[in-house]
């Protein structure tokens, strides 16, 4: 049976930017989409540890090595520059498929695997 | 449970006497089919042709599908010279009848014909109807390999196939009296423990069938467990085996356990029995009275004796819905060889297995059936086989090795497949004593494992919200010119993110007048999106790829089609 198990998630990402005005959705480095199984426009939950808020958006590219983790437009509403966040994905897989988690520094780096 | 009748006592009287009572001439139709089995090859071939040109001239003029077919594409049945001449009618499809649906049925009134579906075993059913006339056609055929085998009307059948166990008490009890009726005794291969098939035999010695019926990959996992248990099966005169391939290995595994001559049969649903083999076992009978087979090569040419394709039936006798050139999916391999027997009916020189299901590259290429079918003829010694995709990278390459297997063979098919998939697929070669069999009790040589992601696909970006309507069922109208511009459909959920303040919220899209500009906030949706609030809309599908199509729309102040929009992070409107 195929069930919606969590695929990726990045732990402990702090908002770089939250804009309004900006297109899109969350700006993600694109190392770290690739670190944490993501892709591009995939659906992604969100939850903010510092404010409660938790919205579902999706994945659009940051520069490489930028560091960047942007909440663009409506979502700049909920969750602001500065906030803890976990990042999550889903997908529809195999029973003992074992989901990607990564952690990250105060500096949105690449710290290691979580268990 | 109930003694089985006399064999003749349900030959000479019970169904003779139901038969007049339906006056469906099914003995009259046997008669005929086995007179028209031993005809010239190419009588048979001038009967087929005359059935087709009826079929192909009674679909053009009553059948809507087909009507429009003929018209759009040029062709004019009745110039035909040959069956040959049918390549020009482009193939049906399962995808097309499920979209066509009434409009592949005949307006003849004086047609008739009833509803049947595929099992869905193997995927989503097919919902069809069957020509009244044909079902004892169908019923008269179905004896005439029955007789084949050695065993007649009223012989005791068994079958091992996939019956739900949880059908409805009155479905049972019907079905259950005309089993009775006719001395058939059902078991279902989707219960298979060690305790139901102890009790299974039990009921099988008691009953004495005549033959026996089933999957190949049922009727083996039975006889190994009762040669492994030493549980004594009756002989019957002969096995039946249809639904799936058929591997030598369980030929002859299945006629030693039972004692008994295999007889493999190809049919479906949609057709009932199309092939069967005769006591020459060198290959299926093709029923070319009743049916134009081709066998269609993967380059799209029909394939050469030897060559491995997919066959493409046309059914004469279902004039009701007609199935002129049906992909099935299911691939066999045809021959010249003639049969010793004398019956004019051609060869196929075996049932290859299903093609639908496919493994996907990293480049998103997908390698059908044919090629892992073939593949696993390249190399001697695989019994079986099953191939297994989790994700695009690679695969998982499951082998029941028999005679003449040895562990370098798996370098080969490696090569081959690198060859064809990608440099760097990654293959992991698992060699088992056994393969598990679907829930239904069927095997499955190709496994789609692939995981799916949720992506983006539809967007409407900047809109505006033009008014609500508390008073209707929660959901947000979009004018449907939007809704057509972002590939958003009629009661697709959405995901609402509304710029003025903040609230996000799921609900499904229902068109609004196409030019509008109108998108209205109905029922509870109007509580967090009010007139003259930004919104954003969007809608999400589940995708094996690593992006898709995107229709991303830009609308202005009056939710008027700005432009198509490609993101890229720091962009700002």
């Amino acid at each position: 049976m195929k069930r919606l198990l969590l695929k990726s998630m990045i732990l402990g990402a702090t908002v770089t930017q939250a804009d309004l005005r900006y297109v899109g959705s969350i700006t993600i480095d694109e190392d770290l989409i690739d670190r944490a199984n993501m892709s591009e426009h995939e659906n992604v939950h969100v939850v903010d540890h510092t404010n409660g808020h938790r919205l579902q958006t999706y994945v659009i590219k940051g520069e490489r090595g930028s560091c960047v983790i942007g909440m663009n437009g409506a979502a700049a509403h909920l969750i602001k520059e500065g906030d803890e966040i976990d990042i999550m994905a889903y997908s529809w897989s195999s029973d003992d498929a074992r989901p990607m988690l990564i952690e990250l520094d105060s500096g949105n780096r690449f710290k290691g695997y979580a268990g | 449970m109930f003694p089985s009748l006399p064999e003749s006592l349900v030959r000479n009287v019970v169904y003779p006497v139901y038969r007049g009572f339906r006056k469906d001439r099914v003995l009259d139709i046997l008669d005929e089919l086995e007179h028209n089995q031993f005809l010239p090859e190419r009588e048979i071939e001038d009967l087929k042709w005359r059935k087709l040109s009826v079929l192909l001239e009674a679909a053009g003029r009553h059948v809507p599908y087909y009507r429009d077919l003929f018209e759009r594409e040029g062709i004019d049945p009745a110039a035909f010279e040959s069956p040959v001449d049918m390549a020009a009618i482009p193939f049906l499809t399962k995808e097309v009848i499920r979209g066509e649906k009434r409009k592949m049925i005949s307006k003849d009134p004086l047609r008739r014909g009833y509803p049947s579906s595929t099992g869905g075993s193997m995927g989503e059913p097919l919902h069809f109807w069957c020509d009244t006339a044909a079902g004892p056609v169908r019923r008269a055929n179905t004896m005439r390999g029955y007789r084949w085998t050695g065993s007649d009307i009223g012989g005791r059948q068994a079958m091992l196939w996939g019956f739900h166990l949880d059908r409805p008490l009155k479905d049972r009890i019907s079905e259950g009296a005309k089993s009775f009726f006719n001395n058939i005794m059902t078991l279902s291969s989707f219960d298979m423990t060690p305790e139901t098939m102890r009790r299974y035999a039990a009921k099988l010695r008691r009953f004495r069938p005549s033959i026996v019926i089933g999957y190949p990959s049922a009727l083996t996992v039975f006889s190994e467990f009762c040669r492994g248990a030493g549980v004594r099966l009756p002989s019957p005169k002969a096995v039946i085996t249809g639904g799936e391939r058929l591997f030598p290995h369980q030929r002859d595994l299945i006629e030693e356990a039972f004692h008994a001559d295999l007889f493999d049969r190809y049919g479906s649903r949609e057709f009932s029995t199309v092939a069967h083999e005769c006591s020459e076992h060198k290959g299926l009978h093709v029923f070319n009275d009743l049916f134009h087979v081709e066998v269609i090569h993967e380059s799209g040419r029909a394939a050469q004796s030897g060559e491995i394709g997919e066959l493409v039936i046309t059914d004469l006798s279902n004039l009701y819905m007609p199935f002129i050139r049906y992909r099935t999916g299911d691939l066999a391999m045809p021959t010249e060889r003639k049969c010793p027997c004398g019956r004019g009916l051609p060869l196929l020189e075996r049932i290859e297995g299903r093609s639908f299901d496919s493994i996907v590259t990293p480049e998103g290429k997908k390698v059908g059936g044919f090629f892992w079918t073939w593949l696993s003829r390249a190399v001697p010694g695989i019994d079986r086989f099953q191939i297994e995709q989790r994700d695009r990278a690679g695969i998982i390459f499951r082998i029941v090795p028999g005679e003449g297997w040895r562990d370098d063979h798996m370098e080969v098919l490696a090569g081959k497949i690198r060859e064809n998939c990608c440099e760097n697929f990654r293959i992991d070669f698992q060699v088992v004593d056994d393969i598990p069999l679907t829930p239904a009790g069927k095997a499955k040589f190709i496994i789609s494992n692939i995981e799916e992601r949720l992506v983006i696909k539809s967007k409407i970006h900047k809109a505006h919200i033009s008014g609500d309507a508390p008073e209707e069922n929660d959901c947000l109208r979009i004018d449907a010119k939007l809704m057509e511009l972002s590939n958003v459909a009629a009661f697709e959920k959405i995901l609402i993110v509304n710029a003025t303040s903040g609230a996000r919220l799921e609900t499904f899209a229902l068109e609004a007048e196409s030019g509008s500009g109108d998108i209205i906030a109905c029922g509870a949706v109007s509580r967090l999106c009010r007139p003259g609030d930004e919104i954003s809309v969007m809608a999400f599908t589940w995708s094996t790829g690593e992006s898709g199509d995107f229709s991303n729309i830009l609308v202005d102040e009056e939710n008027r089609f700005v432009r198509y929009l490609t993101e890229k992070a720091g962009d700002r409107i």
